[in-house]
């Protein structure tokens, strides 16, 4: 299993300007949360431009669907990401999930208002705001989910009870 | 005939499809709505974790995260290690 090195992806995806809003474990840890995870997860934007970018740039790390057996006819290109939408994905920098929509969020361009500037690792990336990651966790009802929202929901109020709002 | 030798009745069109947007985003609950499950769970949830992780600053948040997650990785080598050893497959 590979070690996922999240300063490298974000440092990649900031690189090659891929238009993309961090969600997940790592948004949460931004905001505060101190949870473990093993991967990175962003919405991306599914403009051609975007999607040409991501092709281009994921395809040298050998990017293939996390899970899936070896050797599926499965190539990363613009005509796979055009023809899908979420994908998870193993690459020799780790484990990543490019969503183009996501429950409670929306696509990009949906996400796109409620999320924030913020530099994690060293790099300067977008992130969705705590109050949208919860909304996000609420919408999902994953039963898995319950902790993690309890969390969310006791970290936004002790950002409020700092003087600091969950963002819009 | 073979059944590999008959023609596919149609050829798929390849095409983009149209973006879906099936969220219900107008739908959402605003993000203090009070829940009783959740208001359970969150009488579990150590704040003072979170209330110390609050004086950091993001990026010093990551640099954090990054220090523990080479831990939990170091941990996970070690008992794919152990099992090794022992001739016990992997866990999921």
């Amino acid at each position: 299993m590979t070690e996922t090195r999240f300063d490298q992806i974000l440092k990649l995806l900031n690189s090659g300007g891929i238009r993309c809003i961090v969600i997940g474990g790592v948004a949460a840890m931004g905001h505060g949360n101190t949870r473990a995870t093993f991967d990175v997860d962003v919405v991306y934007s599914r403009d051609r431009e975007n999607i040409r970018k991501l092709a281009d740039l994921l395809g040298p790390h050998h990017a293939y669907l996390r899970g899936a057996p070896e050797g599926l006819p499965f190539t990363w290109d613009e005509k796979t990401i055009r023809m899908g939408l979420n994908f998870t994905l193993t690459t020799d920098l780790g484990d990543l999930d490019l969503l183009g929509e996501v429950v409670g969020a929306g696509n990009y361009d949906q996400l796109l208002p409620h999320s924030e500037e913020m530099v994690l690792f060293g790099v300067p990336c977008r992130v969705a705001t705590l109050d949208r990651l919860i909304q996000m966790k609420r919408a999902a009802g994953r039963p898995k989910d319950m902790l993690v929202l309890a969390e969310l929901q006791a970290l936004a109020e002790e950002r409020r009870n700092r003087g600091g709002g969950g963002g819009s | 005939m073979e059944l590999h030798d008959r023609q596919a009745p149609h050829r798929v069109e390849e095409r983009e499809l149209p973006e879906p947007v099936r969220c219900g985003l107008e739908e959402l609950p605003p993000p203090d709505a009070f829940d009783p499950v959740i208001e359970a769970f969150k009488k579990d949830v150590d704040r003072t974790l979170l209330i110390e992780s609050l004086k950091r600053t993001p990026e010093q948040r990551s640099q954090r995260f990054l220090s523990f997650m080479g831990m939990a990785y170091e941990l996970r080598r070690a008992g794919e290690r152990s099992r090794a050893k022992a001739g016990t497959g992997p866990t999921q």
